[in-house]
């Protein structure tokens, strides 16, 4: 019993050791703690609706600001009309060179693959440099013997 | 191992090499056309094609211990025509349209590169072939043959492929 006692207040205590992060939430069934925690949602609530005031920008069309927006509107417009053809220009640039890199890369050979030469005919032949037992081969392709 | 790309630009050469393998000379061959041959045609900034033909390759083969008459029959018989067709159909498959070319241990390597650059490479194949365990006289059917591409795959097709080691 004496054991069985020891080993309940070791769990125990390995239990109690760390506090659990749910402890300190208050349970509404608590009262006191739950209407504390409604207090502080308000404040935050409150605080976010000030800061979404303040950073909300309301350009009305008859309004100071609406001037401006449409000076600097039609100044992007402008400048898009303006670069317009070097744009296109650079497209066609760019497209052209793109299709030139593809049709180039795809006939490159793969650097990172490994093309199995059947070189039976060859070594039949006797047309090889070194014994058969080597362990790198190399084919040579000349057009001159 | 030599394959031929373009045998119309040295065939005689290409089928006298044949020839010359039959007779079990074909290095001795291979060296004295470096040597005569090409190496003529080359000093003379590529006027003096003679230097490839085939009137010259029998007297300088003849000069390395090659008996000429059978080098001349065997290049022209249908052994050796048929070899330079298996090469040239060999090499389309891989799209080799330029020389020199080479496959080290199956990676390609087109045109000349300096000799480090080749050594390097020799000494990568060199550590995955050791480390696989697998003998000298069985790698390149094994592992290159048998695992390797059996056509031309070209470098947009391979990005993000599995490389094979």
């Amino acid at each position: 019993m004496k054991r069985l006692a020891l080993a309940a207040m070791m769990l125990f205590a390995a239990c109690d050791k760390q506090d659990s992060k749910l402890d300190k939430v208050p349970h509404a069934a608590t009262g006191g703690a739950g209407g504390a925690s409604e207090g502080a949602l308000r404040t935050l609530e409150s605080r976010v609706r000030t800061l979404e005031a303040a950073n909300t920008v309301v350009i009305k069309p008859d309004g100071p600001d609406a001037a401006p927006l449409a000076e600097r509107m039609r100044r992007v417009e402008a400048t898009i009309v303006k670069y317009q053809d070097a744009l296109e220009f650079l497209n066609k640039v760019y497209a052209q060179q793109k299709a030139q890199q593809d049709q180039q890369e795809a006939s490159e050979p793969d650097p990172t693959a490994t093309f199995a030469v059947d070189i039976a005919g060859p070594l039949k032949a006797g047309q090889v440099e070194g014994p058969n037992s080597a362990i790198i081969t190399i084919v040579e392709a000349w057009d001159y013997a | 191992m030599n394959m031929v790309v373009h045998p119309q630009v040295v065939q005689d050469a290409h089928l006298l090499g044949c020839a010359a393998a039959k007779q079990k000379k074909f290095l001795e061959y291979k060296h004295a056309f470096w040597e005569k041959g090409f190496g003529a045609y080359a000093a003379s900034g590529g006027k003096d094609k003679a230097s490839m033909g085939e009137e010259n390759i029998l007297k300088f083969s003849a000069e390395i211990g090659l008996d000429p008459a059978k080098l001349k029959a065997d290049a022209h018989g249908p052994e050796c025509t048929k070899r330079l067709e298996e090469d040239q159909a060999e090499l389309a498959k891989f799209r080799v349209n330029g020389t020199p070319a080479f496959f080290i241990n199956g990676q390609f390597v087109g045109g000349g590169i300096p000799k480090e650059a080749f050594k390097q490479i020799i000494d990568e194949k060199l550590k995955v072939a050791q480390a696989s365990g697998v003998s000298g006289a069985e790698y390149y059917e094994k592992e290159i043959r048998g695992k390797g591409e059996k056509q031309f795959r070209s470098k947009k097709a391979g990005a993000g492929g599995a490389p094979h080691q």
